[in-house]
Protein backbone atom coordinates (compact mmCIF):
# COMPACT_ATOMS: atom_id res chain seq x y z
CA UNK A 1 0.00 0.00 0.00
CA UNK A 2 2.85 2.01 0.81
CA UNK A 3 4.81 1.38 -2.01
CA UNK A 4 1.76 2.10 -4.60
CA UNK A 5 1.22 5.69 -3.19
CA UNK A 6 5.06 6.07 -3.66
CA UNK A 7 4.74 5.26 -7.05
CA UNK A 8 2.26 7.07 -7.78
CA UNK A 9 4.04 10.33 -6.30
CA UNK A 10 7.20 9.66 -8.79
CA UNK A 11 4.47 9.00 -11.48
CA UNK A 12 3.29 12.25 -11.25
CA UNK A 13 6.70 13.97 -10.42
CA UNK A 14 7.78 12.01 -14.05
CA UNK A 15 4.56 13.54 -15.63
CA UNK A 16 5.41 17.06 -14.14
CA UNK A 17 8.96 16.40 -15.33
CA UNK A 18 8.31 16.10 -18.97
CA UNK A 19 5.90 18.38 -19.41
CA UNK A 20 8.40 20.76 -17.86
CA UNK A 21 10.64 19.63 -20.63
CA UNK A 22 8.09 19.53 -23.39
CA UNK A 23 7.56 23.50 -22.25
CA UNK A 24 10.93 24.32 -22.66
CA UNK A 25 11.42 22.30 -26.18
CA UNK A 26 8.33 24.47 -27.67
CA UNK A 27 9.81 27.46 -26.30
CA UNK A 28 13.33 27.05 -27.36
CA UNK A 29 11.75 26.39 -30.91
CA UNK A 30 9.50 29.41 -30.86
CA UNK A 31 12.39 31.17 -30.17
CA UNK A 32 14.20 29.90 -33.21
CA UNK A 33 11.24 30.71 -35.79
CA UNK A 34 11.35 34.04 -34.21
CA UNK A 35 14.63 34.49 -34.81
CA UNK A 36 14.87 32.93 -38.53
CA UNK A 37 11.88 35.45 -39.36
CA UNK A 38 13.87 38.45 -37.57
CA UNK A 39 16.94 37.33 -39.79
CA UNK A 40 14.56 37.35 -43.03
CA UNK A 41 13.29 41.26 -41.92
CA UNK A 42 16.92 42.27 -41.32
CA UNK A 43 17.87 40.93 -45.33
CA UNK A 44 15.04 42.39 -46.82
CA UNK A 45 15.86 45.67 -45.20
CA UNK A 46 19.32 45.43 -46.16
CA UNK A 47 17.90 44.65 -49.82
CA UNK A 48 15.89 47.83 -49.61
CA UNK A 49 18.83 49.94 -48.03
CA UNK A 50 20.85 48.61 -50.55
CA UNK A 51 18.80 49.94 -53.66
CA UNK A 52 17.17 52.94 -52.35
CA UNK A 53 18.59 55.46 -54.38
CA UNK A 54 16.41 58.11 -56.47
CA UNK A 55 17.48 56.23 -59.99
CA UNK A 56 16.66 52.67 -58.97
CA UNK A 57 13.35 53.64 -57.07
CA UNK A 58 12.05 54.81 -60.53
CA UNK A 59 13.32 52.34 -62.62
CA UNK A 60 11.98 49.92 -60.10
CA UNK A 61 8.56 52.41 -60.69
CA UNK A 62 8.52 52.14 -64.56
CA UNK A 63 8.32 48.47 -64.50
CA UNK A 64 5.31 48.28 -63.36
CA UNK A 65 2.51 48.50 -65.79
CA UNK A 66 -1.16 48.20 -65.33
CA UNK A 67 -2.22 46.93 -68.05
CA UNK A 68 -5.88 47.86 -69.28
CA UNK A 69 -8.62 45.29 -68.86
CA UNK A 70 -9.85 45.09 -72.34
CA UNK A 71 -8.25 42.00 -73.37
CA UNK A 72 -9.81 40.22 -70.08
CA UNK A 73 -13.09 40.76 -71.39
CA UNK A 74 -12.29 39.40 -74.53
CA UNK A 75 -13.54 35.55 -74.00
CA UNK A 76 -16.55 36.72 -72.23
CA UNK A 77 -17.59 39.13 -75.15
CA UNK A 78 -17.28 36.11 -77.47
CA UNK A 79 -19.46 34.26 -75.61
CA UNK A 80 -22.18 37.24 -75.62
CA UNK A 81 -22.31 37.69 -79.68
CA UNK A 82 -23.12 33.66 -79.81
CA UNK A 83 -26.14 34.91 -77.50
CA UNK B 1 10.94 2.79 5.98
CA UNK B 2 14.50 3.77 4.55
CA UNK B 3 13.44 2.75 0.62
CA UNK B 4 10.10 5.14 1.30
CA UNK B 5 12.33 7.98 1.98
CA UNK B 6 14.78 7.46 -0.80
CA UNK B 7 11.41 7.65 -3.14
CA UNK B 8 9.72 10.75 -1.48
CA UNK B 9 13.12 12.21 -1.86
CA UNK B 10 13.51 11.60 -5.54
CA UNK B 11 9.85 12.09 -6.11
CA UNK B 12 10.60 15.90 -4.07
CA UNK B 13 13.85 16.09 -6.56
CA UNK B 14 12.40 15.21 -9.69
CA UNK B 15 8.88 18.03 -8.57
CA UNK B 16 11.51 20.88 -7.64
CA UNK B 17 13.65 20.51 -11.06
CA UNK B 18 10.05 20.95 -13.27
CA UNK B 19 9.11 23.64 -11.52
CA UNK B 20 12.49 25.33 -11.94
CA UNK B 21 12.48 24.26 -15.85
CA UNK B 22 8.59 25.69 -16.20
CA UNK B 23 9.83 29.33 -14.57
CA UNK B 24 12.91 29.28 -15.68
CA UNK B 25 10.77 29.11 -19.78
CA UNK B 26 8.39 31.35 -18.94
CA UNK B 27 11.33 34.18 -17.88
CA UNK B 28 12.60 33.56 -21.25
CA UNK B 29 9.75 33.81 -23.25
CA UNK B 30 7.72 36.33 -22.16
CA UNK B 31 10.90 38.78 -21.48
CA UNK B 32 13.07 37.26 -24.12
CA UNK B 33 12.01 40.53 -26.12
CA UNK B 34 11.90 43.20 -23.41
CA UNK B 35 15.66 42.06 -22.76
CA UNK B 36 16.96 42.21 -26.57
CA UNK B 37 15.78 45.94 -26.41
CA UNK B 38 17.06 47.15 -23.34
CA UNK B 39 20.34 45.57 -24.31
CA UNK B 40 20.19 47.08 -27.66
CA UNK B 41 19.16 50.47 -25.76
CA UNK B 42 22.22 49.80 -23.16
CA UNK B 43 24.70 49.07 -26.23
CA UNK B 44 23.74 52.24 -27.90
CA UNK B 45 23.57 54.44 -25.05
CA UNK B 46 27.14 52.92 -23.79
CA UNK B 47 28.74 54.15 -27.51
CA UNK B 48 27.35 57.57 -26.88
CA UNK B 49 28.87 57.71 -23.59
CA UNK B 50 31.88 56.37 -24.66
CA UNK B 51 32.30 58.84 -27.58
CA UNK B 52 31.49 61.42 -25.44
CA UNK B 53 33.93 60.69 -23.30
CA UNK B 54 36.65 59.52 -25.45
CA UNK B 55 36.42 62.96 -27.37
CA UNK B 56 36.77 64.80 -24.06
CA UNK B 57 40.19 63.03 -23.06
CA UNK B 58 41.99 63.03 -26.29
CA UNK B 59 42.10 59.04 -26.19
CA UNK B 60 40.37 59.18 -29.84
CA UNK B 61 40.30 61.55 -32.98
CA UNK B 62 37.74 62.94 -33.89
CA UNK B 63 37.86 60.78 -37.11
CA UNK B 64 37.27 57.80 -35.01
CA UNK B 65 34.90 59.31 -32.60
CA UNK B 66 32.36 60.30 -35.85
CA UNK B 67 32.88 56.59 -37.23
CA UNK B 68 31.18 55.47 -33.50
CA UNK B 69 28.40 57.56 -34.31
CA UNK B 70 28.07 57.12 -37.74
CA UNK B 71 27.98 53.45 -36.41
CA UNK B 72 25.45 53.99 -33.79
CA UNK B 73 23.05 55.92 -36.22
CA UNK B 74 23.44 53.29 -38.70
CA UNK B 75 21.89 50.75 -36.13
CA UNK B 76 19.05 53.06 -35.45
CA UNK B 77 18.16 53.08 -39.38
CA UNK B 78 18.54 49.21 -39.66
CA UNK B 79 16.36 49.00 -36.94
CA UNK B 80 13.37 51.54 -38.07
CA UNK B 81 13.84 49.90 -41.54
CA UNK B 82 13.55 46.34 -39.82
CA UNK B 83 10.19 47.61 -38.20
CA UNK B 84 8.43 49.18 -41.15
CA UNK B 85 9.75 46.01 -43.34
CA UNK B 86 7.87 43.72 -40.47
CA UNK B 87 5.38 46.05 -40.62
CA UNK B 88 3.99 46.25 -44.24
CA UNK B 89 4.82 42.38 -44.31
CA UNK B 90 1.79 42.19 -41.78
CA UNK B 91 -0.52 44.54 -43.50
CA UNK B 92 0.25 42.83 -46.48
CA UNK B 93 -0.51 39.18 -45.18
CA UNK B 94 -3.79 40.05 -43.44
CA UNK B 95 -4.95 41.60 -46.68
CA UNK B 96 -3.98 38.02 -47.94
CA UNK B 97 -5.71 35.97 -45.26
CA UNK B 98 -8.72 38.18 -45.64
CA UNK B 99 -9.25 37.72 -49.18
CA UNK B 100 -8.78 34.36 -49.00
CA UNK B 101 -11.25 33.94 -46.26
CA UNK B 102 -13.85 36.06 -48.64
CA UNK B 103 -12.71 33.52 -51.34
CA UNK B 104 -13.60 30.64 -49.32
CA UNK B 105 -17.68 31.99 -48.00
CA UNK B 106 -18.04 33.37 -51.68
CA UNK B 107 -17.40 29.50 -52.89
CA UNK B 108 -20.63 28.03 -51.83
CA UNK B 109 -22.70 30.76 -52.68
CA UNK B 110 -21.50 31.41 -56.26
CA UNK B 111 -21.83 27.63 -56.69
CA UNK B 112 -25.91 28.04 -55.18
CA UNK B 113 -25.89 30.59 -57.94
CA UNK B 114 -24.67 28.98 -60.31
CA UNK B 115 -27.45 26.08 -59.83
CA UNK B 116 -30.30 28.64 -59.81
CA UNK B 117 -29.05 29.54 -63.24
CA UNK B 118 -29.02 26.19 -64.55
CA UNK B 119 -32.15 26.04 -63.53
CA UNK B 120 -33.39 28.92 -65.36
CA UNK B 121 -31.63 27.82 -68.47
CA UNK B 122 -33.19 24.35 -68.33
CA UNK B 123 -36.66 25.63 -69.60
CA UNK B 124 -34.50 27.72 -72.67
CA UNK B 125 -36.05 25.96 -76.02
CA UNK B 126 -32.45 26.28 -78.14
CA UNK B 127 -30.46 24.57 -75.10
CA UNK B 128 -27.20 25.35 -77.16
CA UNK B 129 -27.37 28.44 -75.61
CA UNK B 130 -27.45 26.98 -72.40
CA UNK B 131 -23.60 26.22 -71.97
CA UNK B 132 -22.34 29.52 -73.06
CA UNK B 133 -24.39 31.64 -70.48
CA UNK B 134 -23.14 29.29 -67.99
CA UNK B 135 -19.40 29.58 -69.48
CA UNK B 136 -20.18 33.29 -69.02
CA UNK B 137 -21.29 33.27 -65.67
CA UNK B 138 -18.31 31.53 -64.56
CA UNK B 139 -16.07 33.54 -66.32
CA UNK B 140 -17.29 36.85 -65.25
CA UNK B 141 -16.86 35.19 -61.14
CA UNK B 142 -13.00 33.44 -62.61
CA UNK B 143 -11.84 37.03 -63.83
CA UNK B 144 -13.15 39.37 -60.63
CA UNK B 145 -10.64 37.00 -58.78
CA UNK B 146 -7.76 36.64 -60.77
CA UNK B 147 -7.87 40.53 -61.57
CA UNK B 148 -7.97 41.24 -58.11
CA UNK B 149 -5.54 39.07 -57.18
CA UNK B 150 -3.17 40.46 -60.02
CA UNK B 151 -3.96 44.23 -58.98
CA UNK B 152 -3.10 43.35 -55.66
CA UNK B 153 0.29 42.16 -57.18
CA UNK B 154 1.00 45.31 -58.37
CA UNK B 155 -0.21 47.09 -55.25
CA UNK B 156 2.79 45.47 -52.93
CA UNK B 157 5.48 46.25 -55.81
CA UNK B 158 4.46 49.83 -55.53
CA UNK B 159 4.66 49.34 -52.07
CA UNK B 160 8.12 47.82 -51.83
CA UNK B 161 9.43 50.79 -53.99
CA UNK B 162 7.50 53.21 -51.53
CA UNK B 163 9.55 51.40 -49.28
CA UNK B 164 13.27 52.51 -50.63
CA UNK B 165 12.21 56.34 -51.01
CA UNK B 166 11.49 55.59 -47.07
CA UNK B 167 15.02 53.94 -46.53
CA UNK B 168 16.41 57.33 -48.79
CA UNK B 169 14.37 59.64 -46.61
CA UNK B 170 15.49 58.02 -43.00
CA UNK B 171 19.19 58.38 -44.34
CA UNK B 172 18.50 61.69 -45.60
CA UNK B 173 16.69 62.97 -42.26
CA UNK B 174 19.77 61.13 -40.42
CA UNK B 175 22.24 63.79 -42.10
CA UNK B 176 20.54 66.56 -41.13
CA UNK B 177 18.58 67.38 -44.35
CA UNK B 178 14.96 68.62 -44.46
CA UNK B 179 12.70 66.03 -45.35
CA UNK B 180 9.29 67.69 -44.84
CA UNK B 181 7.79 68.00 -47.79
CA UNK B 182 9.22 64.01 -49.19
CA UNK B 183 7.37 62.89 -45.29
CA UNK B 184 4.03 64.55 -47.01
CA UNK B 185 4.21 62.76 -50.30
CA UNK B 186 5.41 59.47 -48.53
CA UNK B 187 1.76 59.65 -46.57
CA UNK B 188 -0.64 60.18 -49.51
CA UNK B 189 0.79 57.64 -51.01
CA UNK B 190 0.57 55.29 -48.11
CA UNK B 191 -3.21 56.47 -48.16
CA UNK B 192 -3.24 55.70 -51.71
CA UNK B 193 -2.05 52.29 -51.38
CA UNK B 194 -4.41 51.93 -48.42
CA UNK B 195 -7.35 53.07 -50.24
CA UNK B 196 -6.29 50.58 -53.20
CA UNK B 197 -5.80 47.82 -51.03
CA UNK B 198 -9.14 48.46 -49.52
CA UNK B 199 -11.29 48.48 -52.57
CA UNK B 200 -9.28 44.93 -53.48
CA UNK B 201 -10.28 43.49 -50.62
CA UNK B 202 -14.00 44.83 -51.16
CA UNK B 203 -14.10 43.78 -54.69
CA UNK B 204 -12.80 40.16 -53.76
CA UNK B 205 -16.30 39.89 -51.67
CA UNK B 206 -18.35 40.74 -54.81
CA UNK B 207 -20.59 37.96 -56.71
CA UNK B 208 -21.40 38.63 -60.21
CA UNK B 209 -24.76 36.72 -61.20
CA UNK B 210 -26.80 36.60 -63.88
CA UNK B 211 -30.56 36.33 -63.98
CA UNK B 212 -32.36 34.86 -67.09
CA UNK B 213 -36.32 36.66 -67.68
CA UNK B 214 -36.99 35.72 -71.22
CA UNK B 215 -35.13 33.37 -73.34
CA UNK B 216 -35.39 36.34 -76.71
CA UNK B 217 -33.70 39.04 -74.06
CA UNK B 218 -30.69 36.60 -73.31
CA UNK B 219 -28.22 38.88 -74.10
CA UNK B 220 -29.59 42.05 -72.91
CA UNK B 221 -30.10 39.77 -69.39
CA UNK B 222 -26.58 38.92 -69.14
CA UNK B 223 -25.09 41.93 -70.04
CA UNK B 224 -25.98 44.25 -67.56
CA UNK B 225 -23.41 41.44 -65.58
CA UNK B 226 -20.29 41.79 -67.67
CA UNK B 227 -20.54 45.74 -67.87
CA UNK B 228 -20.52 45.90 -63.88
CA UNK B 229 -17.67 43.74 -63.59
CA UNK B 230 -15.78 46.24 -65.94
CA UNK B 231 -16.66 48.88 -64.23
CA UNK B 232 -15.82 48.08 -60.65
CA UNK B 233 -12.20 46.42 -62.06
CA UNK B 234 -11.83 49.84 -63.60
CA UNK B 235 -12.44 51.38 -60.56
CA UNK B 236 -9.89 48.82 -58.60
CA UNK B 237 -7.66 49.67 -61.64
CA UNK B 238 -7.50 53.44 -61.34
CA UNK B 239 -6.83 52.81 -57.36
CA UNK B 240 -3.82 51.39 -58.42
CA UNK B 241 -2.53 53.87 -60.79
CA UNK B 242 -3.42 56.86 -58.45
CA UNK B 243 -1.33 54.64 -55.48
CA UNK B 244 1.47 54.12 -57.83
CA UNK B 245 1.19 58.22 -59.32
CA UNK B 246 1.54 58.96 -55.27
CA UNK B 247 4.78 57.01 -55.37
CA UNK B 248 5.86 58.46 -58.03
CA UNK B 249 5.36 62.00 -56.75
CA UNK B 250 7.04 60.79 -53.95
CA UNK B 251 10.36 60.34 -55.82
CA UNK B 252 10.33 63.06 -57.27
CA UNK B 253 9.89 65.40 -54.22
CA UNK B 254 12.84 63.28 -53.07
CA UNK B 255 14.97 63.81 -55.75
CA UNK B 256 14.42 67.82 -54.96
CA UNK B 257 16.05 67.41 -51.74
CA UNK B 258 19.81 68.75 -52.50
CA UNK B 259 22.49 66.33 -51.86
CA UNK B 260 20.30 63.57 -51.42
CA UNK B 261 22.30 61.36 -53.73
CA UNK B 262 25.27 61.98 -52.29
CA UNK B 263 24.17 60.25 -48.57
CA UNK B 264 26.47 57.71 -47.63
CA UNK B 265 24.97 56.58 -44.49
CA UNK B 266 24.96 52.36 -44.50
CA UNK B 267 27.46 50.76 -42.21
CA UNK B 268 25.29 47.88 -40.99
CA UNK B 269 24.56 47.02 -44.56
CA UNK B 270 26.18 43.51 -44.71
CA UNK B 271 25.90 42.29 -41.27
CA UNK B 272 23.48 40.14 -39.95
CA UNK B 273 23.02 39.29 -35.89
Amino acid sequence: MKNKKTLIIILVALVLFLAGGFVRLKNQRQLLVEEEERKNLEQEAQQIEATDSVAEAEALLDQIEIESLDDDFEVIDKDLDQL
Amino acid sequence: MKNRLIFVLLASGLLLSAGRVVAQNKTEAGDNKAVVETIRQEEREEIRQEAGATAETGEKTREEVREEIRMEEGEGLKETRVESVKQVRQERQETRENIERIREENRGLIEQRRLTLKEQLGVLQDQRKAPIVERIYDNLNRLNDQIVIQLLAKIDQIEEVLERVKSRTDKAQEAGLDVSGVREAIAVAEEAIEKARTTAETQAGKIYEIIISDEANLRTDVKPGRDQLQSDLEVLRQQVVLAREAVREAITTLAQVRGIESLEISPSAGETE
